[in-house]
């Protein structure tokens, strides 16, 4: 390995980068299918093409997430990482996404949707997952007076392992053979593993948002932590708006539904914050970390609206199984988790990048996750009516009618390659030919 | 018989495309109450499976995979009603599916 003892953390970020340029292309295959029914259709098919989309995202997400604790981590506090357990948390990282990644070429399933492998491919990242918690508690010890990302990063990382291992109670028949009960468990651990590594996700944007500021205002405010828990409680119950059609227990409903409004908390004091937060910001200028933390506060405005609407029991039932759902499923992947993850790329491999073809990659990929957005937003619509239409026609007319919508969709997803899959090839690129930004620092 | 069905399923991963309650993919139909809709049923599904559509492939299911299949699949239907048009609000804000269909 070409990297020193002290770049765990890198090395986490430059194989999510990877991952992500891979999301990307078979993202867009499978986008085509949606055009061309009949693209890959022997070969590969959308089968296999969902499942290898979906999983490199979310190895994007999650490698990405525990590269930026390691490097958080390692500013805040000056003995180094135990290397061992990283390196062996990394490889069994490899061992899984290799193995899942072959399955899928190979038409060998047999999880649960969405992110669904081979339940045996859970067991290195299960065991990944271990050494991380090991690891992150080992380092947390030493630090006293916590900064609010800290909890917020224990907090992701014990609540993923608890709802990973959750994920796979239907493996055991006596959970399988109760079928409504088995589709909430499902459900719940859906919306809790995006929970688990939002918390990481959004504890990392607020330690960026300190770094750059040279403060430890966001991190140690009582209105962070007060923030936090509410996230937290939202993390544990608000999963259940996921499941409003489901026949289950009516409180298991009402409990989500109304731990959902409670998230209008978080909505209004964006729009509060937004002036002062940019201001801050705005005065320590980290190029690309800053304009991506700034893209990420605007589609957490929009991601949230929409998710909050989307909670409402009677708006609920117009957009539940419609690709207003993807939408909201792809513009928070991309718009907030891949926004924080670039800035925090950018943060530890060279926050100085000023050129001004990075600056027009930036704005094609804002322009285009827009568009990308919207069009599967009135794709959703445009279902949602179909589905509640007193006289439906077949559902291979209604997505023909839906065609224009997916043309827009897939164009957008083109742009998306090109912004993402540059700003990734520029950042891996830096990975392996300059010093990196800790490796200055050292120096 | 049912949840073995479920293994089935998840082993053709016919969530990519198909929906249970709304929730899975989006390039094929709901597929909850297929056994019970007028003019489906469980010989269309098989039908399907073993010939495709313009953008589904042809599956080769072994006939005990196939009928593990139809028993989940009449296990999802006897389990409730999917289709969105018969839920109503109540008055707490929720919905809630009407028992006839």
């Amino acid at each position: 390995m070409k990297k020193d003892k002290f770049d765990i953390g890198n090395l986490f970020l430059v194989t999510a980068l990877c991952m992500l340029v891979l999301g990307l292309c078979f993202g867009i295959l499978a986008a085509t299918i949606y055009i061309f029914p009949e693209f890959l259709k022997q070969q590969l098919g959308f089968v296999s093409l969902r499942p290898l989309h979906v999983s490199s995202a979310i190895f994007w997400i999650i490698l990405g997430s525990t590269g930026c604790v390691y490097n958080g981590l390692k500013e805040e506090i000056t003995k180094p990482i135990t290397y061992t357990i990283a390196f062996a948390q990394w490889v069994l990282w490899i061992i899984a996404l290799v193995g899942i990644l072959c399955c899928y070429l190979n038409k060998d399933f047999g999880g649960r949707e969405y992110w669904e492998f081979n339940p045996v491919w859970a067991l290195p990242i299960a065991g990944a997952w271990f050494l991380f918690l090991i690891n992150v508690l080992g380092l947390l010890k030493k630090i006293k007076d916590w900064p609010v990302y800290l909890w917020m990063w224990l907090t992701g990382v014990l609540f993923f392992l608890f709802t990973f291992s959750e994920n796979y109670l239907w493996v055991f028949p006596y959970f399988r053979n109760h079928f409504i009960t088995d589709m909430t468990i499902q459900w719940k651990v859906n919306g809790s593993l995006v929970g688990s590594w939002n918390q990481i996700l959004y504890g990392t944007a607020i330690f960026l948002m300190d770094k750059i500021s040279n403060t430890k205002n966001a991190g140690r405010s009582k209105f962070a932590f007060a923030m936090y828990f509410l996230g937290l409680f939202n993390l544990l119950f608000n999963w259940s708006h996921h499941i409003y059609t489901l026949p289950t227990e009516r409180y298991i409903r009402y409990i989500g539904y109304a731990v959902s409004m409670t998230e209008w908390v978080f909505f209004i004091k964006i729009v509060l914050d937004w002036k002062s937060t940019m201001s801050i910001v705005q005065q320590n200028y980290h190029y690309f970390p800053y304009r991506f933390l700034m893209a990420t506060d605007i589609w957490v405005f929009m991601n949230m609206g929409q998710a909050i609407l989307m909670s409402i029991p009677a708006i609920n039932r117009y957009t539940h199984g419609t690709h207003v759902t993807v939408a909201h499923a792809m513009g928070t992947t991309i718009g907030i988790n891949t926004m924080i993850l670039l800035a925090a790329c950018f943060e530890f491999f060279d926050k100085k990048d000023k050129s001004k073809y990075a600056n027009g990659l930036f704005w094609l990929l804002q322009i285009s996750l827009l568009i990308f957005w919207l069009s599967l937003n009135a794709a959703g619509i445009q279902k949602g009516i179909w589905q509640l239409s007193s006289h439906q026609g077949s559902y291979s007319k209604m997505m023909e009618s839906l065609r224009p919508y997916f043309i827009g969709f897939a164009c957008a997803g083109l742009g998306l390659l090109t912004a993402l899959g540059s700003f990734a090839i520029i950042l891996i690129n830096t990975y392996f030919k300059k010093p990196t930004q800790r490796e200055v620092e050292i120096s | 018989m049912a949840s073995e069905g479920r293994l089935v399923w998840q082993s053709y991963n016919c969530q990519a495309c198909h929906q249970l309650y709304s929730l899975g993919g989006y390039l094929g139909p709901d597929l909850t109450n297929v056994i019970s809709t007028p003019n489906k049923g469980a010989n269309l599904v098989r039908a399907m499976i073993k010939s495709g559509t313009k953008q589904m492939p042809a599956f080769s299911l072994s006939d005990h995979e196939m009928s593990l299949l139809i028993e989940f699949l009449k296990s999802t239907d006897a389990s409730g009603i999917a289709d969105i048009r018969h839920f109503r609000l109540n008055k707490y804000g929720l919905i809630e599916a009407n028992e006839k269909r």
